[in-house]
């Protein structure tokens, strides 16, 4: 009995042991030595079928500017210059002035030149001595075949959007799947926001 | 405001069940012994999962899925002298090891696009492991007081630690051996020369070693943590081989009123993986330059005895950001070199006290008054980055929170038994 009861206690005694330790951690806030990273250029952009070229520059910010506060100025990028050609015309892109600031990101566009189906697309980026090239294709659409809303059991307020397509035989398929509450989430330059 | 949450739960929970079914041990003469034995061990992991959702949506990751194994090994040992001055401890080992059913295995394009999935059923195997682990040592009595040894082991071993470097809050996965995972291979070489001094009051040893490891397993770049929908979790690994060299000096003190140790290890650990760093070898995570352990006893009279450990070593390397940008929408860290970053080191000192207590014919107990981490050294358990502001201003500021662990800790322990 006596054993059983020492043993009882010195359960307890291990586990005030244990909580104690695990209360005796500690959060503060740091600064780190860290090597100096120089910024780059960050491109991010697309273009639709019958839609503009849309296009953001920004710059990256090292973790040394990151610590301290950011300001507009060290993410946004005014004076790139920027073209898009489709092989027969070359256009410039122009900065969306003020107010259109997306993600602390320059966004510019251009509505001259629209998207078409199968048509190849250069797009240039030069700043401060910098350039940066890329190259897409719009892909042939693919439609939905089915698409339904199943309702989870366990939630009343969500559940789950399906939906069935049939994928080309080409390698290098990816979709990207929008979706978007209604009379809730707003859409801001056809970039769903809120849930991608 | 757009919330986007990865939480992932490091429950990896494993256990193993290990059972020694024969040993037996034959002594031709008082110089020689020979060791036969067999061991068991039965493993079973539940890697760990992970929940994430961006505003309103949920992502389904999917269901845990286990891993079941089996191991068996068979081991001979023998020990013996040749003269005066050569004592030869050599031994070999076979070990099977065994991956079985249930079991959903993920067929891969170069795309990472599952074309089949093969289904075993319970107690099929899926994978399957002979090893051979053979070791030797060798001492040389120089005189009474001073020897040298020389050694060469190979292990093979089935379980394996996969860290999450990329995520600030450290990680570590335990995974067995699988058709992708083969069992980890290590190879170490030492020599080491060793001397008494003062009737056999102070030892003292220098050791060399070199390790070779093969099939070490890494996260992947860009890999998330427990993706169990249609994927295996042997499928977000990388494999890649490692190298440790070192040199060990121990000097013991052993008899006297004072007793202790000295231990103090100067070595390099790196990794070299073809899909990471750009194929250069980068430090380990458990790379330590230094590491230095001193411990003191010292009895000052019949009832008490008085002692204290202090430990110091390199701080673990980690992977910070290098810079953040904003892609799609959203605030994005770009990695900095692998393993590039310095913890700040470890170190402590913890004391203690010990006061014995009356002994009976039944019963003896003692008091033990100890303080763990007696200058409240804040050493570091992980750096987590945060946001703080909206980088939709953009009014934003990344900041570095270090957590530590195991503060200025005073406790009391009392020690009992029963004769």
């Amino acid at each position: 009995m006596e054993s059983e009861k020492l043993k009882k206690n010195l359960l307890t005694i291990i586990g005030l042991i244990i909580a104690a330790l695990l209360l005796s951690s500690c959060e503060e806030e740091i600064s780190l030595e860290l090597p100096v990273v120089q910024e780059k250029l960050v491109i991010d952009g697309y273009i639709e079928p019958n839609g503009p070229a849309l296009v953001w520059v920004s710059r990256s910010i090292p973790f040394s500017v990151a610590s301290e506060m950011v300001v507009e100025s060290d993410l946004l990028i005014r004076d790139a210059l920027i073209t898009i050609t489709d092989g027969m015309v070359t256009d410039t892109l122009k900065q969306i002035p003020g107010g259109f600031i997306f993600g602390g990101t320059g966004l510019y566009w251009n509505y001259n030149l629209t998207g078409q189906i199968g048509q190849t697309y250069e797009l240039r980026v030069e700043h401060e001595g910098r350039v940066a090239t890329a190259t897409t294709t719009i892909p042939q659409p693919i439609a939905l075949d089915s698409i339904w809303f199943q309702t989870e059991p366990n939630f009343s307020d969500r559940g789950f959007i399906r939906g069935i397509l049939t994928d080309p035989d080409t390698i290098g398929n990816y979709y990207k799947v929008f979706s978007k509450a209604i009379n809730k989430d707003i859409i801001i330059f056809w970039k769903p926001f809120g849930t991608t | 405001m757009l919330s986007n949450y990865l939480n992932i739960s490091n429950l990896c929970l494993f256990f193993i069940v290990y059972y020694e079914f024969f040993g037996l041990s034959f002594f031709p003469n008082p110089n020689h012994s020979i060791k036969f034995g067999g061991v068991l061990t039965l493993h079973r992991f539940t890697p760990g999962n992970a929940s994430a959702s961006s505003g309103d949506v949920d992502f389904n990751t999917g269901v845990r899925k286990k891993l079941r194994s089996q191991e068996i090994g068979i081991y001979l040992l023998d020990d013996f002298e040749i003269g005066n001055r050569i004592r030869i401890n050599a031994g070999l080992r076979y070990n099977y090891f065994n991956h079985i059913g249930p079991y959903d295995d993920f067929i891969k394009d170069q795309n990472n696009t599952t074309i089949d999935t093969v289904h075993y059923k319970k107690g099929k195997k899926v994978a399957d492991y002979h090893r051979l682990e053979p070791r030797i040592s060798l001492r040389y009595a120089v005189g009474l007081s001073s020897s040298f040894k020389a050694a060469f082991t190979q292990n093979y071993q089935n379980v394996h630690l996969a860290s999450f470097a990329t995520v600030s809050f450290p990680t570590d996965t335990w995974v067995p051996s699988t058709a992708r995972i083969k069992p980890q291979l290590s190879r170490q070489y030492s020599l080491g020369y060793y001397r008494n001094f003062k009737k056999n009051t102070w030892e003292t040893s220098a050791e060399l070693y070199y390790k070779n490891m093969e099939n070490l397993i890494e996260y992947k770049d860009g890999s998330l943590v427990e993706d169990n929908v249609a994927e295996n979790i042997d499928n977000s690994f990388t494999f890649g081989s490692g190298d440790s060299y070192g040199i060990e000096f121990l000097v013991k003190k052993r008899k006297g009123r004072t007793t202790g140790w000295v231990g103090y290890t100067i070595s390099k650990t790196t990794r070299s993986f073809q899909e990471l760093n750009k194929g250069q070898s980068f430090p380990s995570r458990f790379d330590r330059r230094h590491d230095l352990s001193v411990v003191v006893t010292h009895r000052v009279n019949r009832k008490w005895k008085i002692s204290g450990i202090l430990v110091y070593g390199t701080g673990n390397s980690f992977t910070i950001p290098s810079s953040f940008f904003t892609f799609d929408g959203k605030l994005v860290a770009e990695a900095g070199e692998r393993n590039g970053y310095r913890l700040p080191e470890y170190h402590r000192l913890d004391v203690s006290a010990t006061l014995k207590g009356k002994e009976s014919r039944r019963f003896s107990s003692s008091w033990t008054f100890s303080i763990f981490n007696l200058y409240n050294r804040r050493n570091p358990y992980f750096i987590s980055f945060q946001e703080d502001g909206d980088y939709f201003s953009p009014d934003l500021q990344i900041k570095a929170t270090q957590v530590s662990l195991f503060a200025f800790l005073p406790s009391v322990t009392w020690n009992f038994k029963f004769k």
